[in-house]
């Protein structure tokens, strides 16, 4: 692990089924990302990077290998209290489907986090509306997620994510069911919440366009990290590729 | 923050929400409650009164304290008496003599039973705790030819109004011999239950003191009856069996207070059969919760798969979805309660000429309340940990 690491992720297994139904999702993946850090884990569908995602947000535990996180070994968790701790404090997870209540109002939606964590009604409240402030949704507090278009139920899903001050901010493709505006926007929040508060970001993503927001890219194929590239590395090997193709 | 813990009144918020959400299931399921609620409150209750009113209405009837000895021809001699006061558990005994006879009237004759109790046991004998319960007029004990009239001898059943009174004069004859002899009335008794006891029968009784019966009616002192008082219910079968053993051959024993005990154990065991029934309605209550938490479940999946995501740990999934149970299945409860007490202020049954209304002691409001509760929310658990232990990838992967 590297001196400033803030995820370490040492050889990593994750391996389903059994002896006679097996898939090796995540095939002995090590990367260090630093604090304060916006990668990417691109790579086509299957290629393990939700499931890299899921176990560095301690919805799954590996298989083989560690995951240490903010200085905690988070694949030697294996009590639910412990693991559904780790979840509340130190990571946000912001989904492609935006995963809203749909009968509680956006508000209440923000608030989820803050009350498995037993905070008081009112200073919830507080701690939501400047969530929804951050992420540009004041005045929709008392709106259901059915009231709100796409770009704005993300961001509640973001103001979500955020409300309980995570150190690591997970999102498995954010911007999958959005348009290219609303993306944009979306991308500029995760630019803002990672330079103005230092928030170190992780996320998965299809689409290219959206890596020129990260420091670093890391390439996933088969279950395995293939490479990880800077930004401006990465964007010559595309373009290189297209210049390929095009002759 | 120092905070750490859902708070009750989130879970219940977030429970609530949920059930506001899918209100057409839950108040299906309210409904049931409350139905089951009612159905075994009232099974329950009605018994309960039922064996209240039957065993209150035997007891007075019957003297259900006693054990009562018919002797053979023999009759039972106060020598005898003396032996089956000596039973252990017996708390007192007395002998009852009695002698049909003829009594004079302006409207003519009519039969009558003379019987002579000791004045100490006539309370006993009437079925009161006290004399003056039983008194109409006069005096409470016969003396000498003074006598007491029960109220088929003084009273006109149809108008109520008084044919003999205190100091009228009877003339009689009693006996196969027909001796006649006269009677001075000195008190007048109203209908009790006791020895004699039971609606419907025809009082015409006239009570003397023992020293008169046997001086001027039978010259022998022999009773008809002897009741023997039992002082520990309880040893019912073993004193029924030692007053066997010393009573004059040829006796037979009649043991009310068996025949009380035999009709209450029928009577909870009626109780039990209609309270198994109605819990026919709580079982399918139950499986409507746990149908419809099931239901839940799946359709919430994915909500459960974001609230593992977002922190919530399977215990708090498991309160959650158990409080959804917990809240549906209070409000059955408590509505169910509130019908089950105006039943009872406003419905009964007509029984022994009674309005009979449930009874609602307090076992029973527990045992008709947290039963359908209990049973909901352990149907519910099945499902609630179902929730509690889905893996949040699955989950949230769920389509």
């Amino acid at each position: 692990m590297s001196r400033e690491s803030f995820v370490s992720i040492r050889n990593v297994w994750k391996i389903y089924g059994d002896t006679s139904y097996r898939v090796e999702a995540v095939k002995d993946v090590s990367l260090d990302i630093n604090k304060g850090e916006f990668i990417a884990i691109v790579g086509p569908s299957g290629s393990g990077k939700s499931t890299l995602l899921h176990l560095i947000g301690g919805l799954d535990t590996p298989t083989r290998g560690e995951i240490i996180v903010d200085g905690e070994n988070i694949s030697s968790l294996r009590d639910d209290k412990e693991l559904s701790r780790y979840r509340n404090h130190t990571v946000g997870f912001v989904f492609q489907m935006f995963y809203l209540v749909p009968r509680l109002t956006v508000l209440q939606n923000v608030e989820l986090p803050l009350i498995v964590r037993g905070v008081p009604s009112e200073k919830r409240r507080k701690m939501a509306a400047e969530a929804l402030k951050i992420v540009g949704l004041e005045g929709k507090e008392n709106k259901y997620p059915n009231q709100l278009s796409g770009g704005e139920q993300q961001r509640v899903a973001i103001a979500r994510a955020i409300v309980g001050k995570p150190k690591l901010l997970l999102a498995d493709e954010p911007t999958g069911n959005l348009d290219a505006k609303t993306s944009k926007m979306i991308m500029d929040l995760f630019e803002r919440l990672n330079k103005e508060q230092g928030m170190t970001i992780i996320m998965v993503t299809h689409n290219l366009e959206l890596i020129w927001y990260c420091h670093r890219v890391a390439q996933m194929y088969d279950g395995r990290l293939i490479d990880v590239y800077t930004r401006e590395k990465y964007k010559q090997l595309i373009e290189s590729f297209i210049q390929y193709n095009n002759q | 923050m120092g905070e750490e813990e859902v708070k009750a009144i989130d879970y219940i918020y977030l429970s609530f929400t949920s059930i506001k959400e899918k209100r057409g299931r839950a108040l299906g399921a309210v409904l049931g409650v409350m139905i089951a609620v009612i159905a075994l409150s009232l099974a329950l209750g009605v018994g309960e009164s039922f064996q209240k009113v039957f065993v209150e209405q035997l007891q007075r009837t019957l003297a259900a304290n006693s054990i009562i000895v018919f002797p053979g021809t023999s009759g039972i001699t106060d020598a005898d008496i003396v032996y089956l006061k000596r039973i252990q558990g017996v708390k007192d005994v007395f002998g009852v003599a009695m002698a049909q006879g003829q009594v004079f009237t302006e409207k003519g004759t009519k039969s009558v039973t003379i019987i002579a109790v000791d004045p100490k046991w006539l309370p006993e004998y009437l079925g009161v705790a006290d004399i003056k319960e039983a008194l109409a007029a006069g005096e409470p004990e016969p003396k000498g030819l003074g006598v007491l009239l029960d109220s088929g001898l003084w009273k006109d059943p149809q108008t109520g109004k008084k044919m003999l009174d205190v100091g009228s004069v009877l003339p009689v004859t009693v006996g196969v011999k027909k001796t006649s002899m006269t009677f001075f009335v000195i008190g007048l008794l109203e209908e009790t239950g006791g020895l004699q006891g039971g609606q419907g029968i025809e009082r015409n009784y006239i009570y003397v003191h023992p020293d008169t019966f046997f001086s001027y009616i039978s010259h022998t002192r022999r009773y008809l009856i002897a009741v023997v008082l039992v002082e520990d219910l309880d040893r019912l079968d073993q004193i029924t069996d030692e007053i066997r053993s010393v009573a004059p051959p040829g006796s037979r024993i009649i043991s009310p207070a068996a025949m009380v005990k035999q009709m209450q154990m029928f009577i909870v065991a009626l109780q039990t059969f209609m309270a198994l029934i109605s819990a026919v309605g709580m079982g399918i209550t139950a499986m409507w919760i746990f149908d419809s938490m099931t239901i839940s479940v799946v359709q919430r999946t994915k909500e459960i798969g974001i609230l593992k995501a977002l922190g919530y740990s399977k215990t708090d999934i498991l309160v959650l979805f158990l409080l959804e149970a917990a809240i549906i299945s209070a409000l059955g409860v408590a509505s169910g309660t509130i019908i089950m007490f105006l039943i009872s202020r406003f419905v009964y049954i007509p029984v022994f000429g009674l309005k009979l209304s449930p009874a609602f002691t307090p076992e029973i409001v527990m045992t008709a309340t947290m039963l359908p509760f209990i049973s909901d929310v352990l149907a519910a658990f099945i499902p609630s940990r179902r929730a509690a232990n889905l893996n949040p990838v699955e989950a949230l992967r769920y389509e």
